[in-house]
């Protein structure tokens, strides 16, 4: 089956986007497909190349750029979410003049519209949140 | 069409239990994951009744063993929920055409 997952909580607020990474992982050893992974609201705080975690924890970040570079999953960020959270791809940053761009080269910034056809794609939708 | 629920937040969090419970009907599956597996705390009053009455309604209830055993909760289970591992997480979204996640 193909699957598409969403991801709607950021990485230190809960253990939903490390939930979503071990479903993720498991539904490839059962012979699925991950399509796509849509990160929206605090989520796009998964795709951060700036956050630091401290030694003793996961980093969640990293996982999830391995994951999906280890795969070919593409990794999309709600781009409306991101730019009001100040998560910013070099494209972004130079449109809005900032000093600098901190979304992690793994992941894409775009529409709702992805996640819109990623479920219609998809035969199932999985949100992790909370 | 049997819809899965899954509950992610703890009881004492919110009302997503007493919500997801609130449209769940026969057929239909519940699985606790993260801080949700707190429901299945055997002698937790409320959550126990509200599971209680789900599997008295022919709603099946699973927690997910990761979380369970990243809190420690593993001795002191709702004798009504089984437990399933990632692996059979995915397994209940194939059986279940649709899914519903409650936070």
């Amino acid at each position: 089956m193909r699957y598409a997952l969403l991801v709607l909580a950021a990485p230190q607020s809960s253990a939903a986007s490390q939930g979503a990474l071990r479903f993720a992982r498991a539904a490839l050893a059962r012979g699925h497909t991950v399509s796509r992974v849509f990160f929206y609201g605090e989520g796009v705080h998964n795709a951060t190349a700036l956050a630091v975690p401290p030694q003793d924890e996961v980093d969640t970040v990293a996982q999830w750029r391995d994951f999906a570079l280890a795969n070919g999953i593409e990794l999309v960020v709600c781009i409306a979410a991101a730019l009001r959270r100040g998560l910013l791809d070099e494209g972004e940053r130079e449109r809005y003049e900032r000093t600098a761009a901190n979304l992690d080269p793994a992941f894409v910034l775009s529409g709702l519209g992805q996640l819109a056809e990623a479920a219609l794609e998809s035969d199932r939708v999985i949100t992790f949140g909370g | 069409m049997s819809t899965l629920h899954i509950v992610s937040t703890a009881p004492t969090a919110g009302t997503a239990l007493a919500d997801a419970l609130r449209v769940a009907g026969a057929g239909d599956t519940l699985l606790l994951t993260g801080d949700g597996v707190y429901a299945a705390v055997a002698h937790a009053p409320g959550p126990s009744q509200l599971l209680r009455e789900a599997a008295a309604t022919g709603v099946q209830l699973y927690a997910l063993l990761p979380d369970i055993d990243a809190r420690g909760l593993a001795h002191r289970l709702h004798p009504g929920v089984r437990l399933v591992d990632d692996n059979g997480f995915v397994e209940l979204t194939e059986r279940c055409p649709r899914t519903a996640s409650w936070f």
